[in-house]
């Protein structure tokens, strides 16, 4: 899942969850396709995220995985404490878990 | 302690804000006056106004209606948290682009610890938030006032020492006493004030361990998470009882840092329209 700024939101895509407008108004459910008429409508109300299946988007500051791994690494440099390295073994679960999603 | 903070001259970047600060104290001691003479305070400068709405509107804050009157925030949000956000509004005007990375430690600090006192079943989970935003306030008055000891500072916490060794060594305390002793300056509840002192020694929280976890463990989540890299300094060790105090197991923080990332664009977002 990915959660996208409307601006890079276009048809086809799949919703990972409801999108609401800024009243909590619920304007599509989830796992629905969007069309053109969706996004127009979104604009229309002032939506201004949308929560896509997948990651359909590399967004400029996203990393690689090695990229993720070797500032990881970085920034756990000479980190002995066993709770700090429990952690750390959560973040590189998770870093490995998002880059196998499809 | 106390004697060596109140030396600094740290108050003149501030005059607007203080001056603000005390007429709402003001109003606030006077029992007659309601929340709208508050509203009117604010709203006589429309540009505040406008900029104070926008982190009213704060996507983490999760309201279902958008907030459009400075009155709607006092009500949904309370006197002293809509206090603090005037204090960070006064603090971004005082920050640029450059300061991004620093307001996205704050925002993410913000958006964990408001996520774990939802978790927790904390009512007031906005109040996290919003404790998020201003708990290095210590250290950006410290940027503010001394940008050549700052900046000192930055360069041998890339050599790998302890900011708040080196804090201690330059001005004989760290940002979480400075910023404590601000916000205690400034009237806020002792609720909001220790966390701040304790987020990075949970033994100088004593009525409010909880809330002090919470701040403490967010703004650890998000340095090890690489959010907001330029305030990054090495945490060598932490409090041992953090997870057992907050009854959290490891896929509960896993699922946190699957959230952050998730948000990650949203703080983006948002600090790209608030940071000029």
């Amino acid at each position: 899942m990915q959660r996208l700024p409307l601006s890079y939101i276009k048809p086809g895509m799949k919703t990972f969850e409801e999108v609401v407008d800024a009243n909590g108004r619920v304007l599509c459910g989830k796992g629905i396709e969007l069309t053109e008429e969706h996004i127009k409508r979104f604009y229309e109300l002032g939506v201004n995220f949308v929560t896509v299946e997948g990651h359909p988007v590399n967004l400029p500051w996203e990393k690689t995985l090695e990229e993720e791994l070797q500032a990881l690494n970085k920034r756990f440099e000479g980190i002995k404490d066993p709770t700090l390295l429990e952690i750390k073994k959560i973040l590189e679960e998770f870093f490995k878990e998002k880059y196998q999603e499809p | 302690m106390e004697k060596k903070i109140k030396k600094l001259k740290f108050s003149e970047k501030l005059p607007v804000i203080l001056e603000l600060l005390q007429k709402i104290e003001f109003l606030i001691e006077d029992e007659k006056t309601g929340i709208s003479e508050i509203a009117k305070l604010i709203e006589k400068d429309p540009s505040l106004t406008t900029k104070f709405l926008k982190l009213a509107n704060s996507p983490f804050y999760g309201f279902p209606k958008r907030i459009t009157s400075v009155k709607t925030a006092l009500n949904f949000l309370g006197v002293n948290i809509v206090k603090i956000l005037l204090i960070v509004n006064n603090f971004l005007e005082l920050s640029s682009k450059d300061d991004f990375l620093i307001w996205e430690h704050l925002v993410g600090v913000g958006m964990v610890s408001q996520l774990l006192a939802k978790k927790l079943n904390f009512e007031d989970s906005s109040t996290f938030y919003t404790l998020g935003l201003v708990h290095d306030i210590g250290l950006i008055v410290e940027k503010l006032s001394f940008p050549e000891e700052f900046e000192k500072i930055r360069e041998k916490i890339k050599e790998g020492k302890s900011l708040i060794k080196i804090e201690e060594e330059f001005f004989k305390f760290n940002h979480s006493e400075l910023g404590a002793y601000l916000m205690e300056s400034w009237n806020f509840p002792a609720k909001l004030v220790e966390p701040i002192l304790a987020h990075h020694d949970l033994k100088k929280a004593k009525r409010y361990l909880k809330e002090s976890a919470i701040l403490y463990l967010a703004d650890l989540l998000v340095w090890a998470k690489g959010i907001g890299e330029d305030l990054l300094f090495k945490r060598d060790k932490v409090d041992s009882e953090i997870f057992s105090l907050l009854s959290l197991n490891f896929s509960e923080i896993k699922e946190i840092f699957r959230k952050m990332d998730l948000f990650t664009v949203e703080i983006r977002t948002f600090l790209n329209s608030v940071l000029y």
